[in-house]
C-alpha cells in the first residue's frame, strides 16, 4: 500500500470540509482533502447542464460579509469569487394577495395580511419578537405547537411553515420551537444575503486553490474506505483511487460525510455506546423536493412564498441575480417544497402536487414557454440536512482528533451552508489550539 | 455490460441526469434514476457523479 503523511485529512469536499481544510492549510498544516466523486463541493456546487448551471444545493450566502463562508474566504485570502447583493423583494402570497416582507425581514406585514383581526396579528407578532429578543420557547415543543397556543389560523401557520421549510427542509411540526427563534435571532443580527456567481462552485474552487497553494492537495474520485484509529485516537485514513489503496497518516481526521458515515468508516467498536445511541437517534435527514423551471418570459420578480398552495413552496427567480450566466433570453426559477413529513412520503405524489401548484400559482406558465427542466429530491443519504434543525451533534467525537463537520453538526441557531461552514471554522479553531503542524510546507 | 440502478440506494437527487453527456438518464416521475439503454454509451461518467453509489457497471 502506498503511504503519504499529512497533518490533516478531510473526508468530503462540501462547504464544511473545504472551509476547515482551507483554514488549516492557510495556518500551515499539510492538508489533504478526499472527495469520492468526480466533482468537488457536494451539495454546495453546480453542474452545467443544457446551458444552465444546476445548483446541487442551496447557495445563497445567508449572512453576507458576516457569514462564516465570507469570513473564511477573507481570512484565507481566497480570490476570484464574485458576489451580488440579494436585492429582490421577498413576498408572501396570502389569500391570493402578494404581500412584501417588511424592512429587515419584519414579518409584521405578512402576519397582518393573514390575520382575522388586528388583535390576532398583534398577539402573534408580539410573541415572535419577544421570542427573538428575549427568551425563546423550549425545544421540547415544535414550532407549530408553539404557534397553536397563539392561533389556529392556518394562513398564519403557513407563513411559519414557509420559513421553516425554506431554510431547513423541516416542517413546522418537526421543528424544535426554540431552535427556530435562535435561527431568526442569528438572521436578524447579521448582514443580508449575497449571491455568489456560479453558485457555490466558485467558492469551493477558491478554497481549493488556497489548499493547493499552501502545499496541500484536493483529490477527486478518491474514496475514504477506512478511518484509522489507535488507542482512541485518529491516526489517518485509508483511501482508494482507481482500485488502488493508499494510507494517509495524519494527526487529525475531519469527516464531512456525516456522523453516521464517520462511525461506519471508523468502526462502531471505537465509539462509546452513548455516542452511538446519539448518532442513531439524532442523525435523521430532512427531505425536500426541488424543481428547476426555465421559461422564455420571466415568471417571477421576487422571492415568493406561496402560503395558499397545497405545499408551501418557495419560488426563487434565480436567473435575476446573474442573468448573463443563463442562455440568452431564458429565465430560471427554482421551486422548493418540503413533503408533509421527512419520512414515508411518495415523491411521485409530491411531484403531481407540485405540478398542480405550479399551474395555479403561475397560470401564465405555458404562455411564457415554461418547462420543468429538472425535478429532484433531497433525502436519505443526500438530504437537505443530515440532522433535523436543532438536533445536530457536536463536532467533536469521542475519538481524539476525529471531528465531524457539515450539516449534521451545525451550531445551534445556524442553518444550511452557513452552519456547515461555521462547523468547519470551529473545528479548524480547535485543531489550531491543540496541535502544532508537523509537516509545514513552503508555499509553491 | 450495462449501468444498473440500485433502486434502494437511489435518492433521486438528479446528479446522474445532469452529468450524463448523452442525456440518457431521467429520474421522473418515480425519482429513481432510469437509464435509456438505447442512448447510453456506457461512458460511466454517471458512476463518478452518483453521491449514493446507486449506479453500478454490471
Amino acid at each position: 500500500m502506498e503511504r503519504m503523511k499529512a497533518d490533516v485529512v478531510v473526508i468530503g469536499s462540501g462547504i464544511g470540509g473545504m472551509c476547515a481544510g482551507a483554514l488549516l492549510a492557510h495556518a500551515g498544516y499539510k492538508t489533504v482533502v478526499l472527495e469520492s466523486l468526480a466533482l468537488l463541493g457536494g451539495r454546495y456546487t453546480c453542474i452545467d447542464w443544457q446551458g444552465y448551471e444546476i445548483p446541487t444545493g442551496g447557495h445563497i450566502v445567508n449572512h453576507g460579509k458576516d457569514d462564516p463562508i465570507c469570513r473564511t474566504l477573507e481570512e484565507v485570502g481566497a480570490r476570484g469569487v464574485e458576489f451580488r447583493e440579494f436585492k429582490i423583494p421577498v413576498r408572501y402570497r396570502v389569500g391570493g394577495r402578494d404581500v412584501d416582507l417588511g424592512e429587515k425581514g419584519g414579518l409584521g406585514n405578512v402576519v397582518a395580511a393573514a390575520s382575522r383581526d388586528e388583535a390576532e396579528a398583534r398577539r402573534v407578532t408580539d410573541a415572535v419578537y419577544a421570542a427573538i429578543r428575549r427568551e425563546e420557547p423550549s425545544d421540547a415543543i415544535s414550532l407549530r405547537h408553539w404557534l397553536l397556543r397563539l392561533t389556529d389560523n392556518e394562513r398564519i401557520h403557513n407563513i411559519f411553515q414557509c420559513q421553516a421549510t425554506a431554510f431547513t427542509g423541516v416542517n413546522a411540526h418537526e421543528f424544535p420551537a426554540g431552535e427556530f427563534f435562535r435561527f431568526l435571532r442569528t438572521y436578524a443580527r447579521l448582514r443580508g444575503p449575497l449571491v455568489p456567481r456560479h453558485t457555490g462552485s466558485s467558492i469551493i474552487a477558491a478554497l481549493k486553490t488556497v489548499i493547493e497553494e499552501k502545499g496541500g492537495c484536493v483529490l477527486t474520485t478518491t474514496r475514504a474506505v477506512k478511518i484509522l484509529i489507535n488507542k482512541d485516537t485518529a491516526e489517518g485514513v485509508v483511501a482508494e483511487r482507481n482500485g488502488r489503496q493508499q494510507k494517509i497518516e495524519a494527526t487529525v481526521v475531519i469527516s464531512n460525510v456525516g456522523p453516521k458515515k464517520t462511525v461506519e468508516l471508523a468502526g462502531a467498536r471505537n465509539f462509546e455506546s452513548r455516542y452511538l445511541e446519539q448518532v442513531a437517534e439524532q442523525v435523521k435527514p430532512s427531505a425536500a423536493m426541488d424543481y428547476i423551471i426555465v421559461s422564455e418570459k420571466p415568471l417571477l420578480d421576487s422571492l415568493l412564498f406561496s402560503t395558499d398552495a397545497q405545499r408551501t413552496e418557495a419560488w426563487s427567480p434565480t436567473s435575476l441575480f446573474w442573468p448573463e450566466d443563463v442562455p440568452k433570453g431564458m429565465h430560471v426559477m427554482e421551486g422548493y417544497a418540503a413533503p408533509p413529513s421527512s419520512v414515508g412520503y411518495d415523491p411521485k405524489a409530491e411531484y403531481e402536487t407540485f405540478l398542480g401548484d405550479l399551474e395555479r400559482e403561475f397560470p401564465q406558465f405555458k404562455e411564457c414557454g415554461g418547462r420543468v427542466l429538472l425535478a429532484r429530491q433531497f433525502c436519505g443519504d443526500w438530504p437537505v440536512n443530515r440532522c433535523f434543525q436543532g438536533c445536530d451533534l457536536d463536532q467533536k467525537t469521542p475519538v481524539e482528533f476525529l471531528y465531524n463537520v457539515g450539516d449534521g453538526v451545525k451550531p445551534s441557531g445556524w442553518v444550511g451552508a452557513s452552519g456547515a461552514a461555521l462547523s468547519g471554522r470551529l473545528v479548524a479553531e480547535d485543531v489550531r489550539r491543540r496541535v502544532e503542524p508537523r509537516h509545514p510546507l513552503t508555499a509553491r | 455490460m450495462s449501468v444498473k440502478v440500485h433502486q434502494m440506494a437511489c435518492t433521486g437527487c438528479g446528479w446522474c441526469v445532469v452529468s450524463c453527456p448523452q442525456d440518457a438518464v431521467d429520474n421522473r416521475p418515480s425519482f429513481v434514476a432510469r437509464i435509456d439503454e438505447d442512448l447510453c454509451t456506457h461512458c460511466l461518467v454517471c458512476l463518478d457523479y452518483c453521491p449514493n453509489g446507486a449506479l453500478v457497471d454490471e
